[in-house]
């Protein structure tokens, strides 16, 4: 429960640089916490307190499977999500270097 | 039986890493990326028998059944989509060749990787699959708004981007809150438990999803990115976000809201369209740049499609999309051609091609009757469609749309007019290339076409619409329960 209000917190004041900061950096970094904010909504669906990876041996009953593995497909769509927004990172720094290397602020307006 | 849906986005990531790997200063990206459309186009062709005799085409990828596995589902509706994404590239390519001079190379990778990802977000079946190829495309996009490397381009590329990152994780937002509540990401499978099990959550979710496609469309309230984009960017570019960016957004709701969801948010996308034609209509008419022009008048016809959707008048719904496509295309190569001519997008040092220039003209002239909605033009015939859904269902809607009409011929003609005539006397005879002016007579004739054989189209446009609306086929092919 705890990480449903941290993802909130976190989504909060990620939506906040984005709309109220000017600095273009800061921008960026409020994207990336309100990204992050996301991921770690998705990664608390699938978790499971105690919980085991989900890989069936051979020696496992399906039963016990069922009720204490955690559920792999949130872990491998933040694995997706966080490559997508780590090119996304790069390009927007690699912009705001380029805009500041011509007009030398790194302000929005 | 190829596959297109399978084949289509390999091909053109084979053709992105083909045309970054070659050499930087050769002069055959234009090719590679020209030949990629055309054996795309070739390959959605050619499944054109299966998909009218099956309705549905769907490809397991690796042979997982959904929901384990993504699926890649293709009705009439994406098909149209498609063969719509193929005009506008073929177009945008065609005034690419002569506007691109600089870093080819770069300019037709990133091009690729932009319609790989409009061909993926129209073909997939897979909700956090559609996200990924949003963000592909996206992520190509703001390269390519900055490609100029002018100051405006750069400050305004990295504005779309914060904007249109954040948009695209509210998708992903929605995607947790549905994937939370309904435990599946395939479109049929949340389809087939929208009805039993969906819960605040899942409205949540989609109310989510949706506002983030809209960003895509630029409809009323995440509308602000296009203007200044479009006035940034090269034409070519600027058609690929007008044309295809507005109907892959549009086409997103629909199948989201109508197939997928089956909810019911009339009035809320009345109310956003009222907002969009008007807004989009008045800005336009106090510009007096022509590519925020098209701009804003693209963001208007996006709110009729928009209230056509709301009437529930679904024919409407795709015949104005198809419409809006093609009066795209031609404004656009208009507008290279006279920008190119005058050097400037300011309308106010334009005029006095009106003489001397009959094909240009009676393109712009076709495209502009068309885009005012007058008679035996395709404009009028989607939106008689729009009017009489409105009488039916809600007057008021077909009052402000005959409004919005006037205005969309107020600006249209003082576009037209400033241009063509103005005050200036004669301003010489345009070159237009070869390839530019078959496109535009091509596409001008497809308009009058569409506009006077208007009953035939309406009920075509009634099928193409119905194999959207059907679910129980949907759900029961993509799920493989035939």
């Amino acid at each position: 429960m705890i990480t449903y209000v941290f993802s909130l917190i976190f989504v909060i004041i990620g939506v906040y640089a984005i709309a109220i900061k000017e600095n273009l950096i800061k921008k960026v970094i409020g994207l990336s916490i309100f990204t992050t904010g996301i991921h770690l909504l998705l990664i608390s669906l699938g978790y499971r307190f105690g919980g085991i990876a989900p890989i069936l041996l051979e020696n496992m009953g399906l039963s016990y499977f069922s009720t204490t593995a955690v559920d792999p497909l949130p872990q491998a769509l933040v694995l997706t999500s966080i490559v997508i927004e780590l090119s996304i990172t790069a390009l927007a720094l690699a912009l705001i270097i380029k805009n500041h290397k011509m007009i030398g602020t790194l302000e929005a307006s | 039986m190829t596959y297109f849906n399978m084949i289509v986005p390999v091909l053109l990531a084979a053709v992105f890493f083909i045309t970054i790997t070659s050499g930087r200063h050769k002069h055959y990206h234009l090719s590679f990326a020209l030949g990629g459309v055309v054996l795309s186009a070739i390959f959605i062709l050619l499944d054109f028998s299966k998909i009218v005799s099956d309705k549905i085409m769907v490809y397991y990828q690796l042979g997982w059944k959904p929901p384990l596995g993504i699926t890649f589902s293709v009705d009439l509706l994406n098909y149209v989509v498609c063969l719509l994404l193929i005009f506008v590239a073929v177009s945008a390519l065609a005034i690419s060749r002569t506007e691109i001079r600089d870093d080819k190379r770069e300019f037709y990778a990133l091009f690729m990787l932009f319609l790989l990802g409009l061909f993926g977000a129209a073909m997939t079946g897979d909700i956090f699959n559609l996200f990924v190829f949003f963000e592909i495309f996206s992520i190509a996009s703001y390269a390519l708004v900055s490609y100029t490397g002018r100051k405006k381009a750069v400050l305004s590329s990295i504005k779309y981007l914060i904007m249109g990152s954040f948009s695209t994780s509210l998708i992903l937002l929605g995607i947790v809150f549905v994937y939370g509540s309904l435990g599946t990401l395939n479109m049929a499978d949340i389809a087939s438990k929208m009805a039993l099990s969906s819960t605040t959550a899942t409205i949540l979710g989609f109310g989510l999803l949706i506002s983030g496609f809209m960003f895509k469309a630029a409809i009323a309230p995440f509308h602000a990115w296009k203007p200044s984009v479009i006035r940034d960017t090269p034409l070519s570019l600027g058609l690929m976000f007008t044309a295809s960016g507005t109907i892959i957004g549009l086409y997103a709701i629909f199948r989201l809201v109508v197939t997928v969801g089956n909810l019911n948010l009339s009035g809320m996308l009345i109310a956003l369209s009222f907002v969009t034609m008007v807004l989009g209509a008045v800005l336009a008419l106090q510009t007096t740049n022509l590519k925020k022009l098209l701009a804003y008048s693209a963001i208007s016809q996006t709110g009729y499609v928009l209230l056509a959707f709301g009437l529930l008048s679904y024919a409407g719904f795709v015949y104005h999309m198809i419409n809006l496509v093609l009066i795209d295309i031609i404004l656009f190569i208009v507008a290279y051609v006279v920008i190119k001519h005058f050097g400037t997008s300011d309308l106010d040092k334009m005029g006095g091609l009106g003489v001397g220039n009959p094909v240009l003209f009676g393109s712009a002239l076709v495209a502009v009757s068309a885009l005012a909605g007058l008679p035996l033009f395709n404009g009028f015939s989607s939106k008689l469609l729009i009017y009489q859904a409105g009488i039916q269902v809600f007057p008021i809607a077909t009052l402000i749309a005959m409004l919005v009409s006037v205005l969309t011929l107020a600006y249209s003609s003082k576009m037209l007019n400033m241009i063509f005539f103005s005050n200036r006397k004669d301003s010489g005879v345009v070159n237009i290339d070869y390839d530019l002016k078959i496109i535009m007579v091509t596409i001008a004739v497809f308009c009058v076409v569409l506009g006077i054989f208007q009953g035939y189209f309406t009920g075509l446009m009634e099928i193409i619409a119905g194999s959207g609306l059907d679910r129980e086929l949907y759900i029961k092919t993509v799920l493989g329960l035939i």
